[in-house]
């Protein structure tokens, strides 16, 4: 039963090319260029999906992807919109949303219930009794989905581009076309861009029975092509608008984020549906779908059917029906006149029955609900709103072409902040006030004329190009449609209500009275009450009737209600398009093969790869971190610290610019010796230590942890832009390598390969050497007492490493990482900020006023402890073990110090030391409890509260 | 061709070394630094390079002063600097001079120059004085070129690098795929090339990042003989 | 998204740079203790134009931006201390 047409010119289906899919389980067969639907409307096939709340069967209603009748899956993919998807050879397509299939939806009785279910049901009911809310909740949860996801649905990643353009025009119907080629001719770069598979827009279809609109299409789209600055994008959308004119086209082959100087949107406007009693019946659609049928794929949208129109655009679909061979049983205008008399006296002249003044009171569906059987046309009275039922007439048809306005596809303004104005002679949205190099034509803007669409793109494309600097003269304004293109109300109430508003939510007019009256009566609450425009079309088709309706209870004017904020993505955008190739940048350190080479299981730290620990065959994780530890503490270890943060401060002021930026004192400190550093906030609070080595008179080379590195260096470059001191900063973090031997076989170990280890006192610093290459020799004590940083330049650090590892080979130097290097500081009683610091802990807290020299003219802090200083110190970290052989439950980080049942403190770092045959770590506590000896309580994670003892952070020398 | 088992006799080693960790590629000593210096055949990595060729250029030596008084140093050491911020210039013997921002400098080598390295020369005349400081320059250096170069910059970075908007002598500091970069373009050897510089601990990653992306557009890492005749 | 004009390097994304808060005079040093916490730890939040610190990551150079926190629109940026060449 083929509903196909005879060959269109220009149609968008190639009759050559056969494509066999399946729908439900029977076996289709369409062609190359048909959309989903357009296949199965061909084969006569109208029940197309269910609907989301009350499972009715639904058909095409905008073919535009203005609405989501037609949800499908193939099994992987889901919620493939049928009206734009192409259909494809092999696809195996279901409904979503039914239960047992699209024609025997199980869940198909909920409708006959619907009384039951009023908006908002789900608010009110199921709640008492609490122990059943359980079981509600599961159902409705169940039942408020649409399609399932297949969680074995491949990762696609689809590159994202970057592209930018002088001018970038949305929409290519006549309007875009024409500002497109009017900003083409000064040769400027153009970007235009359309959803649809081809361009045209509404030239491709709305015809009113004849040829000269796709005639003027071919002509347009001719005189593009001549144009090789202007780029015409095909089946991408414009996503959403971002600041500065960042606007991403979407398309299946992924996302490209142009950059647009100006932005044109020509972008038309959706088509509303009036409102009346089982308006959703499949056979019942917008005018423009059935024109889209007809023209781009050639099916017969039915064969016997009533316009049912409340502005003049239903004359032009019913020329276009007639012009296809389809019956017009008759034309109902809710008006009582059209407003131009030219296409009403075509119609008469072709023998069709117009009713004024009427209105489609109700559609009657057939046995099963799957197609139109009759409509009853009544007369209807504007000024009560009501039809008049005296006189009404039932007249048998297949379906139904209704036709009430337009409401401009203005999303992409609204997120660019264009104030809008309600127009009451167009009775549409337009915009009043575009933010600067933003512009509006064609339908969008409120022009609805032909000529007066293209004359506009042209005015915009000029207003565009004076935006951007070009020598154009100012262009004529071209005026609003001068009659209303859509309707003021299209509402048909009805007693027993199902005459739809929201397609995508099953929102009846009742709703909306119902939502008001309890007194959800601002458009903002009124949404998320009934959820109109919260569907997956997000309110392309319903948002408008939803103002007026909520105006006329309200008893207001339209621009009064306002309208609700436009989000991205105008479409749904698929995740692995947001996600494109995914850069996920990583620092490796130059020794990184090294450490691989000798089984390095790397982490993260910050956007660097650090070795973590060192495997070894036959040993856990745990084990093996306790070996590593042990060679450090009877041997030597070695590990690769190249991502800690080195930064030089040269120059005549370097000292006191250190004197300034930390807690401590330099301007005596003596060339090669080294100086703990301590940096607080403003606010006096703990951010980073490190070392200072001085060098040279005039050069302190500073490091850090790895992870504030780079914003340390910012603040000092910030510091030094306020104080202007005669200093040079350099961050050399990736400009040297860093590697500690340590243990007490270290100093060996090197005696080999460099000079004046033996006069290294601990903590200082001198220049060297190995084999020729230079190396900044430090003596420091973090992890081990016996502790040689060596600092190489990157690109030979490499060779250092060799030859260090071939020197310690025969004397058990093992490699050691970062968790080995935690444990190791906690051994050796070192907090470390951001670990056993937070963002209020201020140096007092942690014991470190050796640290600071208060006598300083000023540092960064000092004010605020010379305040802080004068009250009660709030907490303080202790270091604590637990009992002697303890063997139960370890407490982790982050469990809470409990006395009396309040919470005291909390613990920073734990782990045993098998050094120390203990469980060692670091806590806070309240004041009263950091005397040495002082027994405290730690909660685990079960709840049990475990003792700990405060000792003295020197754990290493307590043996 | 040496094994990387082996102990390392070269000084320096390339940054990107861990990106071609485990292929089967021709290595060697460009500049007393470790280098891989041939992926593929000749006809393949002519291919290569006419569609998006990338090399490794982290042998030529560098050198960097910061400071408001680098610019009077340089000249005062003979050379001739750009004038302006953000611009680059290129001396008689093809050594390269960038002036990154306002103050400092970025000076490279041209290839085969070691025995005249001016890099080596300044590094030598270099005092420390009152606004100058010296920056150690050890970045991974990349060279591109190919008709399907602007296809990469638009996927790994943002910013509109056509050439109209990247003009002749001007030098760029920006993001790839994340990470900051110095970039320019320079016609040499008759060959319009793209000049590209990371901090190193990110030169696998860019490489690798480059390199794939070049991949899908048939082109991929050649030799940096390629591009400069002195290393063929 | 925003583009951002570093004087030195020109317009990026916003993405190449790193906020540095409001650009604040401190009070005297010898202010009350009271001040000073107002100074540390309170903010105007009033919408108007402000001067923020603003960092451009790949080059290093932080500068100053004239911002209207109401519109989002940046009127001038310039190096600090080179108000009036902005």
């Amino acid at each position: 039963m083929s509903a196909r047409l005879a060959n269109n010119k220009g149609e968008w289906i190639n009759r050559a090319a056969s494509v066999k899919f399946s729908y439900e389980g029977r076996e289709f067969s369409g062609f190359e260029g048909d959309s989903i639907s357009s296949a199965l409307w061909a084969s006569g096939e109208q029940v197309l999906g269910r609907s989301f709340k009350y499972h009715r069967p639904r058909g095409i209603l905008s073919l535009a992807n203005h609405d989501v009748n037609v949800m499908l899956t193939d099994g992987m993919d889901t919620n493939m919109r049928g009206d734009v998807v192409a259909v494809a050879e092999g696809m195996a397509l279901k409904a979503v949303n039914t239960d047992g299939g699209v024609k025997k939806d199980k869940s198909r009785f909920i409708d006959s219930i619907s009384p039951l279910l009023p908006v908002g049901f789900y608010y009110k009911a199921f709640h008492t009794p609490k122990r059943f809310f359980p079981f509600w909740e599961n159902i409705i949860r169940k039942a408020a989905g649409l399609g399932v996801v297949n969680f074995n649905y491949p990762r696609i990643t689809k590159p994202k581009l970057h592209e930018h353009c002088d001018v970038l025009v949305i929409g290519a119907g006549a309007t875009g076309l024409s500002a497109a080629l009017e900003a083409g001719a000064s040769g400027l770069r153009v970007i235009i861009a359309d959803e649809n598979a081809q361009a045209g827009g509404s030239l491709g279809f709305d015809w009113a029975g004849g040829q000269e609109s796709s005639t003027l299409r071919e002509q347009l789209l001719a005189r593009l092509a001549q144009l090789p600055n202007v780029s015409l994008r095909l089946g991408a959308y414009a996503a959403g608008y971002y600041p500065d004119h960042l606007i991403p086209l979407v398309s299946k082959a992924g996302m490209v984020k142009v950059r647009a100087r100006s932005v044109i949107m020509a972008s038309g406007a959706f088509e509303q549906p009036p409102v009346f009693r089982n308006n959703d019946i499949p056979g019942v659609m917008l005018g423009s779908a059935a024109q889209r049928l007809m023209h781009r794929y050639s099916v017969l949208p039915f064969s016997n059917g009533v316009v049912f129109t409340a502005n003049d655009y239903g004359y032009r679909v019913a020329l276009d029906l007639l012009q296809a061979g389809v019956k017009v049983a008759a034309l109902v205008d809710l008006r009582e006149r059209a407003e131009e008399s030219a296409l009403p006296d075509q119609l008469l002249k072709r023998g069709v029955k117009i009713i004024p003044a009427s209105c489609i009171y109700e559609v009657q569906a057939n046995a099963d609900k799957s197609g139109v059987k009759s409509v009853t046309i009544a007369s209807y009275d504007s000024a009560s709103n009501e039809a008049q039922l005296h006189d009404k007439i039932t007249l048998a048809c297949d379906g139904v072409a209704m036709c009430a306005g337009w409401v401009p596809t203005a999303n992409l303004l609204y997120q660019a902040g264009t104030q809008m104005r309600y127009d009451y002679g167009v009775h549409q949205f337009v915009p009043q006030r575009l933010p600067a190099g933003m512009f509006a034509a064609g339908r969008v803007n409120g022009v609805y004329e032909l000529n007066d669409k293209m004359a506009d793109g042209v005015r915009a494309a000029r207003l565009a190009l004076r935006h951007l600097g070009q020598e154009v003269a100012e262009p004529a304004t071209v005026a609003l449609a001068a009659t209303a293109q859509s309707h003021a109300y299209p509402i048909v109430p009805h007693p027993k209500g199902k005459n739809f508003v929201d397609f995508d939510e099953d929102i009846q007019v009742k709703d909306f009275i119902n939502a008001a009256k309890e007194g959800f009566d601002n458009i903002e609450l009124m949404k998320r009450f009934t959820t109109v425009g919260m569907g997956p079309s997000q309110g392309k088709h319903s948002n408008m009737n939803a103002i007026r309706i909520l105006a006329r209870v309200r008893g207001v004017p339209v621009e009064q209600i306002g309208t609700t904020t436009s989000r991205p993505f105008f479409h749904p955008t698929p995740i692995g398009h947001l996600a494109g190739r995914g850069f996920h940048p990583h620092r490796l350190t130059p020794l990184h093969d090294a450490n691989l080479q000798l089984g390095a299981v790397m982490t993260d730290v910050g956007a660097w790869k650090r070795a973590a620990y060192y495997q070894v065959p036959g040993l856990n994780v745990a084990q093996t971190v306790l070996a590593e530890v042990e060679a450090v503490r009877k041997q030597a270890g070695i590990i690769d610290s190249s991502s800690f943060g080195k930064i030089e401060v040269h120059g005549n002021e370097a000292a006191l610019f250190l004197e300034r930026f930390f807690t401590g004192r330099y301007a005596d400190q003596a060339v090669g010796e080294s100086r703990y550093t301590l940096l607080l906030d403003e606010a006096g609070v703990v951010v980073d230590d490190g070392l200072a080595h001085r060098l040279d008179e005039k050069l302190f080379y500073l490091s850090s942890g790895t992870s504030n590195a780079a914003a340390v260096y910012r603040e000092m470059q910030r510091w030094q832009q306020i104080w202007q001191l005669d200093i040079g900063l350099v961050n050399v973090t990736g400009a040297y390598a860093a590697i500690n031997i340590a243990g007490p076989l270290a100093r060996q170990i090197l005696s080999g390969l460099m000079q004046g280890l033996d006069q290294l006192q601990p903590g200082s610093a001198c220049l060297s050497e190995i084999a020729g290459v230079p190396v900044r020799l430090l003596r420091v004590a973090f992890v081990s007492d016996f502790t040689y940083e060596l600092h190489i330049p990157t690109p030979q650090a490499s060779f250092v490493w060799q030859r260090v590892m071939a020197a310690g080979q025969g004397l058990g130097l093992k490699p050691f990482g970062t968790d080995a290097q935690r444990l190791l500081r906690l051994e050796m009683g070192h907090a470390m900020p951001g670990i056993d610091t937070d963002g209020l802990t201020n140096p007092f807290e942690i014991g470190a006023d050796h640290a600071l020299a208060l006598d300083k003219p000023d540092f960064i802090g000092k004010r605020s402890l010379q305040i802080i200083a004068k009250r009660p110190l709030k907490k303080a970290l202790v270091a604590f073990a637990l009992a002697p052989g303890y063997a139960g439950e370890i407490p982790l980080e982050c469990n809470l110090v409990i006395r009396d049942g309040d919470i005291d403190g909390r613990v920073t770092s734990i782990a045993y030391s098998d050094t120390v045959k203990r469980v060692i770590g670091f806590a806070y506590v309240s004041p009263q409890q950091q005397a040495l000896g002082t027994v405290f309580q730690i909660r685990t994670d079960s709840g049990a509260l475990v003792a700990a003892t405060v000792v003295d952070s020197h754990f290493l020398e307590a043996q | 061709m040496k094994l990387n088992s082996e102990m390392q006799t070269e000084k320096l080693m390339t940054p990107i070394a861990h990106a071609l960790h485990g292929q089967d590629l021709l290595w060697d000593d460009i500049n007393g630094m470790r280098q891989a210096t041939r992926f593929a055949t000749d006809e393949i990595e002519l291919a290569r390079k006419a569609v998006l060729g990338l090399a490794d250029a982290s042998a030529l030596r560098k050198f960097g002063v910061k400071g408001a008084n680098a610019a009077q140093w340089l000249q005062q050491q003979g050379l001739v600097i750009p004038e302006a911020a953000n611009r680059w210039v290129v001396s008689a013997a093809g050594c390269l001079i960038l002036r990154l921002g306002n103050t400092e400098f970025l000076i490279e080598d041209a290839a085969g120059t070691a025995t005249e390295s001016v890099c080596e020369r300044l590094s030598l005349a270099f005092s420390a004085q009152p606004g100058l400081y010296l920056v150690p320059h050890v970045e991974a250096a990349f060279v591109l070129s190919g008709t399907a170069v602007a296809q990469l910059f638009s996927e790994v970075c943002s910013i509109d690098l056509t050439r109209v908007a990247l003009g002749g002598k001007d030098v760029v500091m920006t993001q790839f795929a994340g990470v900051s970069v110095v970039l320019m373009h320079q016609d040499l050897e008759e060959e319009s090339l793209f000049r590209l510089w990371c901090d190193s601990s990110y030169g696998p990653y860019m490489w690798d990042v480059i390199a794939g992306i070049a991949h899908e557009h048939s082109g991929g890492p050649v030799g940096i003989g390629r591009y400069f005749s002195a290393y063929k | 998204m925003k583009l951002l004009t570093c004087p030195v390097n020109g317009t990026r994304p916003l993405s190449e740079f790193v906020f540095g808060g409001e650009l604040r005079q401190p009070p005297a040093a010898d202010c009350s203790d009271q001040v000073w916490a107002h100074y540390v730890h309170n903010r105007n939040g009033a919408p108007g134009l402000k001067q923020e610190w603003w960092y451009h990551a790949p080059s290093g150079t932080w500068f100053i931006a004239e911002r209207n926190t109401l519109t989002d629109q940046v009127i001038r940026t310039y190096l600090k201390g080179q108000e009036s060449q902005a």
